[in-house]
């Protein structure tokens, strides 16, 4: 399931090198095209499909696809990552929707009565 | 000559994980504030590793009766084989400790109406682990560790039979990195990729284990010259179908049944599976029926997932998304409702593992976490002999392995060794061997491809060893089947790939470099599982190891198998160890 | 963290209790549990009374932070504020939470909607009570090395300001000589004296203070870093003679075979390739032109009797680092012979006002005699030409602001030694501002002609004078007149490269383009209201004529401006605001975005490669904060963490079905605005619940994505208007940050329409009462939000 980059919705990170994606990815595996200052994949096939880019990517420039000889098109899913919660939105091939919250983090601040 | 970057530690921790980053924290407060703690990272170590998509559930803790008793399971769980029975009780000991400390560092935990942990089945508990690898990081943040991300690990400094450093090369800055430690904690995870992954071509890489864990610290150890242990006993997983997610959450969770192609509960059918205790039988006999569901032609097999829980099913989707977040897609793409139709599964690739349900690493002292080389220790997926930890146990091997490290430490007065320039020397071109001879190399000729007229790259060897292992060694098409004719031909080939071939490996970036370096050390774990296999002549783990000339257990074999690798020869010498029974009991039943 | 906080709500004479039913918010406030010390309903919090039972509760309850739910913020300010002072508490352990203007006032006519805002508001603001904690103060080193580039009237006045306050100073200067244009003025308006005294005290009191390292010769080729941390390549060239050495006995010059133009005289006149110093050159010491010798000469060398003369010398490169620098790096005059009518190069009488100057001046080639240097006549009649080049689409848009009362001021040199002498100042517009209209009056009494015309050309006359045709516009009437003498009004254009190589290395031309911070004309003027003096690069400012085009008095005045810029930051320690930012390194991931959106380029990579700010020169205006993929740009007082904790409060429907929206509203324009439409008592929907942010630029986008956890509705982010933020680019910042949102929500298939961005000025209540209505409106008929019903792991 490998990231998948929108070049219309990567900034590079602004930085000069080393994107968010190329800092976080465990597998060594995302960089950036000097040439278009885009972040892209060096090997997609060596994608373990942690996420880790997909969830950090402020710009929501990434999207995981699955590859096609294990999936058919064109489901999606989509993490949106709060600061202590995370959303994934799970779209399937026919358009049906499903929305799923979770925690990820405690800070120990909601004890307060509804 | 690469630029080179010193670094003296009195706690040197290779590998940033699970194990690692708590053994950080541990250390410091053992050892106090003045104690230098560094550690050496391959990635990120926020994001690293087999955290880094997260976990839905902590598979070791003490919900109900005592840590004897998780230590009887264990070793029910793997059939009563041999395992270090002390290992795993002193983990069960603090488990519970551990999963506080964590619950205090920002972890979210599920909890009943009565204040307690949700658990799933007897061991597990429920969280919402998505950053389960950058809580676990946060502690060793909050120890004030000197962190080194990025920098590859390929060799242990030894020194009179003592661990005195490591050397490493920068993945990003292509820096020489030379480490001392007065103690030094491996703890860089299993090995994957040294079988043939199901998926072929761009999806390789979805299998169940991280794909970059290469089994460096097993090729390190060994080449240490450290004892090691039970490569024999490596995991094969049963997981879904395709994306190889793992099946605790459905089988455990929601009490999902294995069924085959004619619905039939197999394992509450046959009598051999009820006799191991049915659903619940041992992973290794799980393992086995499914094989053998297969092998006659009852398959596909699934998880019934509509037989389960209904009032779980709701969530199974979310709390793969804590974990294995591909599989709520492909679930998606595949018009799949795991409320409505059972969920396929199938055996994938074997893993050597420590911490999970299988046993690899390297031999210890007593519950100290050190090897037989002086001053090396292990945790994690490193320590050998002791299955079952996961993740909570790793946690808590490594804040025992640092103890015993910041002990040994003030007790022995450790001090940095010298190391000569001349080993720094040899150690940086072996380092960097791989990415000079491309240089070299490709002066000799390019073809039009771009590959080099005398050179191999780093997926070639990786291709050929995995052929090798998938035909010879008991890999998925073959059913795990081993005898010792495979065998043979298997020590043949991965002796010739790593006595031989190693020399015309080529890459040309440090990325590429990594990827070699991740082949040279899989080579070597090879080594180890061919002569281990070859040594257990017997079959004890059914479904993990089948071998086919020696199908019986065999009491003489009721005993650990080690062995050391002789450098001069390039020879394991394999050898048997006493089990010693530590909690009583009947091996083959779990006490609770 | 604060544990024992006190929630005051006042009903402030009615004004508040009049819509809000204060005694019905006993029983919300009692659901506050966690780290709530004290909860009191009152009836009029700013009597004595009130005010007393604050006190007494923060002393006998040991409450360390106070939530005053009531008026707005800035009402009553420091009767509150010293209140909470008095009985030891911190000002920022106040927390003022506004009821009045903000919830009573413009949603009187719904009493139970408004109640039920007021409650969650509360809620929200207590959420945020329980992160914060007392600042602590910060003290950094200031930055103790400054560069001055250019050794001028601007130069000089900075480099003496800063050296006397105890700064160490790097003068670098691309002459040999000091003092730059105004070193070769004759004369200086309005007084009539002379130039050279003022630029040689500045020089002396310079020298005094033992802390300017002169650098002459030299010039800035590179520049590099960020603000406090810069670094510069210096480049300077050899004089080819030896300091030591040389007894200034002048064989050399007489042994030279070869002429170069008189720089000091711009090009009136020649000296050899080897000369002796020009005025106003520190060192003394004669120099070689080498570019004007001969291949192979060594004639100079060989004359030399003290064997001072070395041919092999090499430019010295240099890089100094400093935090601090004042580009005084001056004009030239505009290269008139570009105007090609005027016939300036063709027709050696057709001079250039700083030309003019050197003639006049009796250090100049003449001695001070207006001699033509074509003709070699005496000057009789001489014509002025005004806005050579300047004002002129072809050639400078600008006005240069000085010309017309410099030449009325060489109008008056000729008049005052020959009043017989005919003098016509041709014109456009004369431009005498302030009191220099004095000097207009005097040429106009001593009888210079002044004629409104934009002469069509110069031309040879066969007298031996010059030409000129042109049309008196004023008339109507073609004049031809025949002169001794053209004097062009040359108008000045930024010398050097500075800016070239600010804009290439440190800062980027079309932001400071996008947000006026450039003149049309290409200087760095700066934000000339907000934030003069100042471009995007922190600790790089602009004086003098390398600012726009100026007299020199303003030049001096600007010079103090740009150094008062640096001892802000120069001081040995600085008591910065403590709400700059503040990176945690624990948490951060090293992408640099902060260093790529902070509008001021003032975030550095330490030696560890985290990206770092230089808390002197950080505004505090948490545009990073926003920035931050990780939020872990964590200023003292009001970040994510206090934010995210309001968002998550729980806040709840203020009426079953109603959209719950947050409006984030940037405290300088747009909230204002909101707290205006309140005290007009314009309606809005109660469902906005308003938090006032530094600049709408700080607003991190986990905060929304949050909120859509949370199952809130709607975000409305409002902001200044594009170009009016007052950190530059906050504003744009936020909307693409939104943009891009808004496009996720898309794909996630979730109405965009739900985050909403609103430029708002700061009168314009109206139009935020409006657009909030709609917002609401829309959102009622979107219906409420899909993760309201999200399955909840």
């Amino acid at each position: 399931m490998p990231p998948k980059v929108d070049p219309t919705k990567c900034d590079g990170c602004r930085g000069e090198s080393e994107p968010l994606c190329e800092q976080v990815c465990p597998g060594n595996l995302m960089t950036l095209d000097k040439d278009t200052m885009k972040a892209i994949i060096r090997d997609k096939s060596d994608c373990w499909d942690c996420m880790t880019c997909t969830k950090a990517c402020p710009r929501q420039a990434i999207q995981t696809v699955l590859q096609y000889q294990l999936a058919y098109f064109p489901g999606k899913l989509i993490p949106l990552v709060g600061t202590n919660s995370v959303t994934w939105t799970s779209i399937d091939c026919h358009g049906r929707v499903e929305r799923f919250v979770m925690k990820t983090l405690v800070s120990g601040d909601d004890e307060d009565e509804d | 000559m690469a630029d080179r970057v010193y670094i003296d530690a009195d706690v040197l921790i290779l590998g940033g994980g699970t194990s690692g980053c708590i053994a950080a924290w541990e250390a410091r407060q053992a050892g106090g504030d003045d104690l230098k703690i560094v550690i050496m990272e391959k990635a990120f170590i926020r994001h690293s590793g087999c955290l880094s998509a997260g976990m839905n559930a902590l598979n070791m803790y003490i919900n109900q009766g005592t840590p004897e008793d998780y230590v009887a399971y264990v070793r029910y769980d793997i059939c009563g084989a041999p395992i270090r029975e002390d290992i795993i009780l002193s983990v069960a000991l603090e488990v519970n400790d551990t999963v506080k400390l964590m619950e205090s560092a920002g972890l979210p935990m599920k909890m009943k109406e009565d204040g307690r942990y949700l658990n799933r089945g007897k061991w597990n508990i429920e969280v919402n682990g998505s950053l389960l690898k950058p809580i676990t990081a946060s502690k060793a943040f909050d120890a004030g560790a000197e962190i080194y991300n990025r920098v590859y690990i390929t060799e242990l400094i030894i020194k009179d039979g003592s661990c005195v450093g490591a050397v490493g090369f920068g993945v990003r800055d292509g820096k020489f990195y030379i480490c001392r430690g007065k103690v030094t904690l491996l703890c860089t995870g299993g090995a994957a990729g040294l079988w043939r992954p199901n998926n072929r071509r761009d999806a390789h890489h979805r299998i169940w284990y991280f794909p970059f864990n290469c089994g460096s610290a097993y090729a390190m150890c060994k080449r240490a010259g450290a004892e090691m242990t039970s490569f024999e006993m490596r995991l094969v997983p049963i997981r879904t179908k395709d994306t190889f997610s793992p099946t605790g959450t459905m089988s455990i969770g929601m009490g999902a049944p294995m069924v085959n192609a004619l619905g039939e509960v197999f394992m509450e059918k046959d009598p051999y599976y009820v006799s191991w205790g049915g659903h619940t039988a041992p992973t290794p006999i799980r393992m086995l029926a499914f094989q053998r569901e297969t092998l006659a032609h009852r398959g596909p097999i699934y998880l019934d997932t509509t037989k389960g829980d209904p009032a779980k099913v709701t969530g199974l989707k979310g709390q793969y998304l804590d974990m294995s977040p591909c599989i709520v897609l492909y679930w998606g793409c595949n018009d799949i409702d795991p409320s409505k139709e059972p969920i396929e599964i199938d055996g994938g690739d074997p893993y050597l593992v420590g911490a999970h349900a299988g046993m690899s690493g390297a031999w210890t002292k007593g519950i100290t976490r050190e090897t037989t080389v002086q001053r090396l220790y292990v945790s994690g997926d490193a320590l050998g002999a002791a299955p079952s930890r996961f993740i909570s146990g790793s946690w808590t091997c490594g804040r025992i392995a640092a103890r015993h490290m910041v002990k040994a430490l003030k007790e022995n007065s450790y001090q940095f060794v010298d190391i000569e320039e001349g080993v720094c020397d040899t150690l940086e071109e072996r380092t960097f061997g791989p990415l000079k001879r491309y240089q070299e190399k490709s002066a000799e000729g390019v073809w039009s491809d771009g590959t080099l007229m005398t050179g191999i790259t780093h997926k070639d060897l990786e291709s050929r060893m995995q052929k090798i292992m998938e035909e010879y060694c008991g890999g998925r098409t073959h059913w795990y089947f081993v005898n010792e004719t495979y065998l043979d031909i298997a020590r043949k080939h991965i002796k010739r790939m790593r006595q031989d071939q190693l020399q015309y490996l080529c890459v040309r970036d440090l990325h590429e470099l990594q990827l070699a370096w991740d082949v040279i050390n899989r080579l070597d774990v090879c080594q180890l599982v061919i002569e281990h296999m070859s040594f257990r002549k017997e079959t004890r783990f059914p479904g993990y190891v089948n071998r086919t000339d020696y199908p019986e257990p065999d009491p003489e074999f009721d005993c650990f198998v080690n062995s050391v690798w002789e450098q001069e020869t390039d020879e394991v010498r394999c050898f048997k160890v006493p089990y010693e029974q530590v909690v009583p009991g009947d091996r083959k039943k779990q006490s609770i | 963290m604060a544990n024992s906080i006190g929630i005051f709500v006042c009903g402030c004479r009615g004004l508040v209790s009049g819509s809000i039913d204060l005694p019905r918010m006993e029983a919300e406030l009692a659901k506050l549990k966690k780290s709530v010390g004290a909860r009191v309903l009152h009836p009029w919090l700013c009597s004595d009374g009130g005010r007393e039972t604050i006190r007494e509760s923060i002393v006998k309850k040991s409450l360390d932070c106070i939530i005053l739910a009531g008026c707005p913020g800035n009402v009553h300010g420091e009767l509150f504020g010293g209140l909470v002072n008095g009985a030891g508490l911190a000002a920022e352990m106040l927390l003022r939470l506004d009821i009045r203007e903000g919830c009573a006032f413009p949603h009187r006519d719904s009493p139970d909607h408004s109640f039920r805002k007021a409650a969650n508001l509360i809620r929200m603001w207590t959420a945020r009570a329980r992160l914060m904690e007392p600042f602590a103060e910060i003290r950094l080193s200031g930055h103790r090395d400054a560069v001055v580039a250019g050794g001028g009237l601007a130069g000089l006045t900075a480099a003496l300001d800063l050296a006397e306050a105890g700064i160490r100073v790097t003068l670098i200067e691309k002459e040999s000589f000091i003092g730059g244009n105004v070193a070769r003025l004759n004369k200086v308006f309005p007084r009539m004296c002379d130039a050279g005294c003022g630029l040689t005290y500045l020089y002396n009191r310079i020298k005094d203070t033992g802390r300017v390292r002169l650098l002459t010769l030299s010039e800035i080729t590179s520049l590099g870093g960020r603000a406090g941390r810069y670094e510069a390549g210096v480049v300077t060239r050899p004089r080819y003679i030896k300091e030591g050495l040389c007894s200034g006995c002048g064989r050399c010059v007489k042994a030279c075979p070869v002429e170069a133009p008189d720089r000091f005289n711009y090009g009136l006149g020649s000296h050899r390739a080897v000369q002796a110093p020009y005025p106003m050159d520190p060192a003394g010491v004669y120099l070689i032109n080498r570019e004007y010798c001969p291949e192979g000469c060594e004639a100079c060398s060989r004359a030399c009797p003290a064997g001072a003369i070395d041919l092999t010398q090499k430019a010295l490169e240099t890089r100094i680092n400093f935090g601090t620098m004042v580009v005084a790096s001056g004009w030239s005059p505009y290269p008139v012979e570009r105007v090609e009518r005027f016939g300036c190069g063709v027709y050696p009488d057709v001079l250039t006002n700083m030309q003019m100057e050197r003639l006049a001046s009796e250090s100049g080639p003449t001695g001070g005699r207006i001699i033509c240097p074509g003709s070699g006549r005496e000057a009789r009649r001489v014509v002025f030409i005004q806005c050579a080049g300047s004002r002129d689409v072809w050639h400078q848009s600008w006005c240069s602001s000085v010309c017309c009362t410099a030449s009325i001021k060489q109008a008056l040199y000729l008049k005052e030694r020959d009043p017989g002498c005919r003098v016509y100042i041709f014109y456009n517009d004369i431009r005498t501002p302030g009191d220099y209209e004095d000097l207009y009056v005097r040429a106009q009494e001593a009888g210079v002609v002044f004629i409104r015309t934009n002469p069509a050309g110069v031309s040879a006359d066969p007298s031996g004078g010059l030409r000129i045709t042109a049309e008196d516009t004023l008339t109507g009437r073609v004049i031809e007149t025949v002169a001794d003498l053209v004097v062009l009004a040359a108008g000045m254009t930024p010398a050097g490269d500075m800016m070239k190589i600010i804009e290439k290395e440190v800062v980027d031309r079309e932001l400071l383009e996008k947000y006026g911070l450039i003149g049309s004309s290409g200087y760095h003027t700066g934000h000339r209201q907000c934030f003069p003096m100042e471009t995007a690069a922190q600790g790089i400012y602009f004086a003098g004529c390398a600012q726009g085009p100026m007299d020199m008095g303003r030049t001096a005045s600007s010079a103090l401006a740009a150094s008062g810029r640096v001892l802000k930051a120069a001081a040995v320690e600085v008591a910065v605001s403590p709400h700059i930012a503040v990176v945690d390194k624990k948490e951060c991931d090293k992408c640099k975005r902060c260093l790529e959106e902070c509008p001021y380029g003032v975030f550095h990579l330490d030696g560890e490669g985290f990206p770092v700010p230089d808390g002197l020169f950080c505004r505090g205006c948490h545009v990073c904060v926003g920035s931050c993929p990780r939020q872990c740009i964590v200023p003292q007082g009001f970040g994510v963490k206090q934010q995210a904790a309001m968002v998550s409060a729980r806040i709840k429907e203020t009426a079953p079905r109603e959209p719950v929206v947050i409006a984030f509203m940037c405290e300088n324009d747009a909230y204002p605005a909101a707290l205006e439409a309140g005290r007009r008592g314009l309606e809005y929907p109660p469902n906005i619940h308003i938090i006032p942010v530094r600049c709408i630029g700080s607003v991190n986008m986990a905060l929304i994505k949050e909120g859509i956890s949370a199952g809130l509705d709607g975000f409305l982010l409002a902001g200044c208007r594009s170009g009016e933020c007052h950190y530059i680019s906050g504003s744009d910042r936020a909307r693409e940050r939104l943009d891009n949102l808004r496009d996720t929500l898309r794909d996630m298939m979730i109405e965009p329409e739900r985050v909403e961005f609103l430029s708002l000025g700061i009168g314009e209540a109206r139009i935020f009462a409006r657009e909030a209505g709609e917002l609401v409106k829309r959102l009622r008929e979107i219906g409420p939000s899909p993760f309201k019903t999200a399955i909840v792991i």
